[in-house]
């Protein structure tokens, strides 16, 4: 008779993956957002399907502007970059919600301090909003999209058609950045996603 | 050029399929459904508003505001539109600005570059759409599902297969 063997799982030596995860981070923020019925969220993408019906389904209204195209778009012609803020063009305190979604690791140091501190100014007063980044080890070369499922799972999906370099930033970084805002909950996983949840005051 | 009673397979190209196979779009009135569309050419341009009871795209320039409300409307992907839009079904694979309400799905293709506000039952966003707007879902007020209804909530952090998922190590310590 067989001895049922117990799978070991190794990371030791494991390479770069985007392994599906389930995201501690959006079961808190979803369940957390006030009035869902009249909440405005926006996400700076990229644009994905999955996560745009979501949202509609469970909120008043969706705003997307895709910055990653926006950013790529001006690297492929050689534009002069424009920054990101001003394509983030809304009354303050317009949204409940802002999704960063490995949006920060596109940004240089001056660009992520600019970004916040205008999401800090577009969110309601404890509107939250959800950064994600890679760690260093783990990130990958190419950007793939954060696939939002039921049960909070999220899976990725390449986006061939965007090509933006990738910084690293460490976590001590990342919660001084986000200094404005009252931190959550932050938390990191076995695949190198490291997702922050902060809230406006 | 205006070319009338095109069937979907001459428009020689898939980004406009949507508009007339029946598969894909909900009932329309009995006497269109042999898919008949007017086709707004590349070299037209148009100032003004429209009003039309049958389905339209536009693969021309087009400024002003278009009310087909049981009837389909699609821009080509060499098409651009400045207006609002009142249509049954609305399918954008060019330039677009301006607001989208319909009475059935909205469709942006990875082609398009859209902006402006979406109010529709249904909407279809491909992945590499150029698109800043918004999105609300027109539902009935009894079936709007609470935000973390449709999830599987836990009031623990559960433990999930590690061959399948990830589980999270909480708070991110300084490094």
């Amino acid at each position: 008779m067989a001895t049922p063997t117990v799978p070991v799982y190794d990371y030791s030596h494991a390479e770069p993956s985007l392994a599906d995860y389930t995201s501690m981070m959006l079961k808190i923020y979803v369940e957390n957002l006030a009035q869902p019925s009249v909440a405005q969220i926006l996400d700076v993408g990229p644009v994905c399907k999955e996560n745009i019906m979501y949202f509609v389904q469970r909120i008043k209204r969706l705003h997307i502007c895709d910055l990653f195209l926006r950013l790529n778009r001006n690297r492929r012609k050689g534009l002069p970059t424009k920054k990101v803020r001003e394509y983030l063009d809304y009354a303050p305190g317009s949204f409940d919600g802002i999704n960063l979604w490995d949006f920060i690791d596109h940004l240089n140091n001056d660009e992520i301090g600019s970004l916040v501190q205008l999401c800090h100014t577009l969110l309601k007063p404890r509107g939250m909003m959800i950064v994600t980044s890679f760690e260093k080890q783990w990130a990958p070369s190419q950007i793939h999209s954060f696939v939002m499922k039921d049960g909070y799972q999220i899976t990725f999906r390449l986006q061939n058609h965007l090509d933006l370099p990738r910084h690293y930033y460490s976590n001590r970084i990342i919660t001084s950045i986000l200094s404005e805002f009252q931190m959550v909950k932050s938390f990191i996983y076995r695949n190198g996603v490291r997702e922050f949840l902060c809230r406006r005051d | 050029m205006l070319k009338k009673g095109k069937k979907s397979d001459d428009y020689n190209g898939s980004a406009y399929k949507g508009i007339t196979e029946q598969k894909t779009i909900p009932p329309v009135p009995r006497t269109e459904t042999r898919a008949e569309s007017t086709v707004i050419g590349e070299n037209i341009t148009i100032e003004g508003n429209i009003h039309g009871n049958e389905h339209l795209v536009i693969e021309g320039s087009m400024k002003g505001n278009i009310e087909m409300d049981k009837y389909n409307f699609a821009v080509g992907p060499k098409g651009r539109v400045e207006g609002e839009i009142h249509a049954q079904n609305v399918k954008i694979s060019g330039q677009m600005i301006g607001n989208i309400m319909t009475k059935g799905k909205v469709e942006i293709t990875k082609e398009a570059d859209f902006m402006g506000d979406i109010r529709a039952k249904g909407i279809s966003v491909e992945d590499g759409a150029y698109f800043k707007g918004s999105i609300e879902l027109a539902q009935e007020p009894h079936r709007k599902t609470t935000l973390a209804e449709k999830s599987t909530p836990a009031t623990t952090a559960q433990p999930v297969n590690m061959s399948k998922t990830q589980t999270a190590k909480e708070d991110v310590k300084e490094n």
